[in-house]
């Protein structure tokens, strides 16, 4: 078992010993990079903020999100992984003028 | 392309002749007879360590004496003269020469020379490298130190090999020839020095081969004298290691079949496609005055931001 | 062909190497081996041919070009089926061997001296991905200033890469050291790519007589290649090269340390499964007359040949001298030497290397180190410098290092504890003399 990125935020004891780890640094699993949240990144920018009632699903955010942060439910938009969101504002940008369901709030305001 | 006048006066104290039929005085120059100014050879050289590890009849002097005649007739002043070479036949070269010299590691002569001309922006750099050493394992530093147009001059004795090594297949061995590791023909394409030179932004970019002396001698000249970095590949003979396995391993048949293969610039440009076939086009391929120079553009800028 | 025929041949034949226990019946019975003259180079090469690796990257350098380019000749007449990839460089090759290796290919190169340097960055990636491979070194000084001639210089450079470290003594235990060198590495305990040293010049270009054992028992005695993490495996698939954060570094680390610690006991089960094969047996080390020896030296590689010829020399004069030759310089067997080196009086370890600044050169100081432990019993131990850059090493300086350490033996405190056999000149006055060293070490 490898870690497949950077840090896991996991405590030593959950951690494997060497012994269980593959030689060479080796990596087996695939899809793995969802465990390396990279949400706090956002710290010092913006929080997208998604408002489903004026949202027309057009999905525009969805293919434009560059970290795939629009969580899908039956084909519906139903809302954001902060884990992983950089808070690059994309989305609130490509939410059609006539909708503007995505709003930026200042990271701070959350902390 | 553009041809300025100085390389048209060069052209025409020399006019080349594509050469079919090759003496053996053409080699030695010395002896020829359009070779006007005298040049005391031993005052470039450093005696005690003549005569040269090079096979006999190897390109590599020939180039040498027409480096120091390009020097001889520019008059430059030995001690403002540094060569740097790297590893190969040529890397020899910097401990034959009686001039301030820099024998590097393989592949590294255009670091070195980098930073010998940063710290010393009055030497006159000259790199005399091999086609293994510039275009294998220092072809990343040829890339740059062309695109940061540094004065300098890059000589590459282009011997179609490894010579040293003893004889295995480089960036330009032509496809198909033998070689010690490649015993049923290279199959690798070549570097075509002279395009590469161009695309990565040298700013004098010359061809010639040692059969025609006195022409290496004016490319080399030329490159010394223009500002930027210059590229002159000098094709060579290495009867040894190449020609052996694939032409001749005279080095007078071998010299003779380079020859054959050269066409001149001045000639060139009236042949056609199909005509030019398996030729090589030597002469002054490229030279443009247009791109700034980096050293004086790095002491220039240094000293706005000092003032 | 008898074990007295062979014992008359030259100095670096094969008389360290135990042929006195060859079994004669399996060595006579074996008719398919051939006793033929090679170099070094060509020894490497006719055992990659018999091995037949699926990659061999390459770039030419003295004095171990000859390798590749018998490969090149052997892939041309279809004697072998390898893929020779002509590089632009050195980094070039251990990259293009570390990439077939991830992909699952058993991979043979050869370099020298600057060229092993070059591939420094791609020595601790092989490592760390613990990808076996096997590379040929024709040890030669690093420049500047620049050098052709051997030393050990670059190979103790390298000895922290991670990798497996062999210093052969004779062209018929290089070809050896070539075939055993695949075993050890891909076995599925240690897994870490492996340097098989030999001399430059001294044998990569001198022939001797050696054995060429039959292809096809090579072949067995090496087995086809298998990994278990592969690129390119649909049903597996794995990733190479990731990212390691700080919590899981040291772990790898710790799984290179296990491979190179079981490496020790690996190689001598080949070594011994080597000699029940072809009846040429190795270990670890290579003792020679050390049963009874008061005093002996240590030392790596081609030049051990010399010190066994004046150590014969020294016992019919009916001094108890011996010599230590270590095969491996990692992993490190230090209790072995350790065991063989207690008994002894006075101790003298020759490097052929040089480590500018440091308490002696590298196995001194790993040796010192290793007999810490035991201070109070262990022997007197010197470090001699010798060969630098191909400086010859003669017969009279080893009898000279042989006087020192009985001198030494015999209390004489004026011995200086690091010298450079064979140099012109004084010594420098303050440079590590027997009265600053002094440890407590020797010191019963």
């Amino acid at each position: 078992m490898s870690s497949g990125g950077f840090s896991t935020e996991k405590p030593d004891a959950e951690l494997p010993p060497w012994q269980e780890m593959l030689p060479g640094s080796v990596l087996d699993q695939a899809g793995n990079s969802v465990h390396r949240k990279t949400g706090f990144w956002r710290g010092g920018g913006r929080r997208p903020l998604l408002d489903l009632k004026l949202c027309v699903q057009c999905l525009h955010c969805w293919i434009s999100c560059p970290d795939a942060c629009f969580i899908l439910s039956d084909g519906k938009v139903i809302g954001i992984d902060y884990d992983h969101c950089k808070g690059c504002g994309i989305c609130s940008r490509e939410c059609p003028p006539m909708v503007n369901a995505i709003v930026l709030i200042d990271e701070g305001r959350f902390r | 392309m553009s041809r300025p006048t100085k390389i048209e006066n060069i052209r025409r104290e020399c006019p080349l002749q594509p050469c079919t039929n090759f003496s053996a005085e053409e080699a030695s120059c010395t002896a020829a007879p359009w070779d006007n100014r005298r040049v005391d050879y031993p005052d470039y050289l450093r005696n005690d360590k003549m005569p040269t590890q090079w096979c006999s009849g190897c390109g590599a002097g020939l180039v040498m004496k027409a480096l120091i005649r390009a020097v001889n007739e520019l008059q430059w002043d030995k001690n403002k003269v540094a060569i740097v070479s790297g590893i190969g036949c040529s890397g020899r070269m910097s401990s034959y020469l009686d001039f301030n010299t820099l024998h590097t590691p393989h592949g590294r002569t255009l670091p070195f020379a980098t930073g010998l001309k940063l710290a010393k922006p009055d030497a006159h750099v000259i790199i005399v490298t091999g086609d293994g050493d510039a275009l294998a394992i220092g072809g990343n530093h040829f890339l740059h130190a062309c695109r940061r147009n540094i004065d300098s001059t890059l000589i590459i004795i282009n011997n179609f090999i490894y010579g040293l090594t003893g004889g295995q297949f480089s960036p330009t061995t032509p496809v198909g020839s033998y070689a010690e590791t490649s015993p049923d023909g290279s199959l690798e394409p070549t570097f075509d020095t002279v395009n590469v030179a161009i695309a990565a932004g040298a700013t004098y970019v010359a061809r010639s081969a040692v059969s025609n002396p006195r022409h290496v001698t004016e490319m080399i000249k030329g490159g010394l004298a223009h500002s930027g970095m210059s590229v002159v590949e000098a094709l060579s003979n290495c009867h040894i290691n190449f020609g052996r396995r694939n032409v001749s391993g005279k080095p007078e048949e071998l010299i003779a079949w380079i020859s054959r293969q050269t066409v001149s610039h001045d000639i060139a440009r009236y042949m056609d496609e199909e005509q030019l076939k398996g030729r090589v086009v030597v002469g002054v391929l490229h030279h443009v005055e247009t791109r700034p120079e980096y050293v004086a553009n790095y002491y220039e800028k240094a000293a706005a931001i000092r003032n | 062909m008898t074990a007295s025929r062979r014992r008359s041949k030259t100095k670096n034949e094969v008389r360290g190497m135990s042929t006195q226990s060859v079994p004669q019946d399996r060595a006579d019975s074996d008719r398919s081996r051939k006793e033929v003259v090679l170099s070094g180079n060509m020894a490497v090469a006719h055992a990659l041919r018999q091995v037949d690796p699926h990659v061999f990257p390459g770039y030419p350098i003295t004095p171990s070009t000859k390798i590749m380019e018998m490969v090149a000749s052997f892939i041309a007449n279809g004697e072998m089926q390898c893929e020779l990839v002509a590089v632009e460089s050195e980094h070039s090759a251990l990259s293009v061997a570390v990439g077939a290796a991830a992909a699952g290919a058993r991979v043979a190169s050869a370099t020298s001296s600057q060229g092993l340097a070059f591939m420094w960055e791609m020595l601790y990636i092989a490592a760390g991905s613990q990808l076996p491979m096997v590379l040929a070194v024709g040890n030669r000084a690093l420049s500047a200033p620049i050098n052709g001639f051997s030393d050990h210089g670059e190979a103790m450079g390298a000895r922290d890469s991670g990798w497996l470290q062999f210093h052969s003594e004779s062209v018929q235990e290089t070809y050896d050291n070539i075939v055993q060198a695949f075993r050890i590495g891909e076995d599925r305990r240690v897994r870490l790519p492996v340097m098989v040293c030999l001399d430059g010049f001294v044998l990569t270009h001198t022939s001797e007589n050696i054995f060429l054992e039959n292809d096809e028992a090579i072949r067995n005695f090496v087995r086809p290649y298998r990994t278990e993490y592969t690129l390119l495996n649909p049903d597996r698939p794995v990733s190479y090269g990731l990212g390691d954060p700080p919590e899981f570094y040291m772990e790898h680390k710790m799984r290179q340390q296990a491979g190179m610690e079981r490496a020790l006991q690996v190689i001598e089960e080949v070594g011994a499964e080597f000699g029940r094969c072809f009846g040429r047996h190795y270990g670890l080390l290579d003792p020679y007359r050390m049963e009874d020896a008061e005093v002996a030296i240590v030392i790596l590689g081609s030049e051990a040949g010399r010190v066994k010829n004046v150590v014969d020399e020294l016992r019919a004069s009916g001094k108890k001298a011996g010599v230590l030759r270590i095969r491996f310089v990692r992993p490190f067997p230090d209790e072995q030497i350790v065991k063989h080196l207690l008994p002894l009086r006075a101790v003298a370890v020759m490097d052929r290397s040089y480590a500018p600044g440091a308490v002696g050169a590298p196995v001194f100081q790993e040796i010192r180190s290793s007999l810490y432990e035991y201070r109070g019993g262990a022997p007197h131990v010197i470090n001699r410098i010798y060969g630098l850059g191909g400086r010859e090493l003669r017969a009279a300086d080893v009898r000279t290092i042989f006087s020192e350490l009985d001198s030494l033996r015999a209390g004489n405190e004026s011995v200086p504890a690091i010298r450079l056999v064979g140099l012109r000149g004084e010594p420098l006055p303050n440079w590590r003399d027997q009265q600053a060293f002094k440890m407590p070490v020797g010191q019963s």
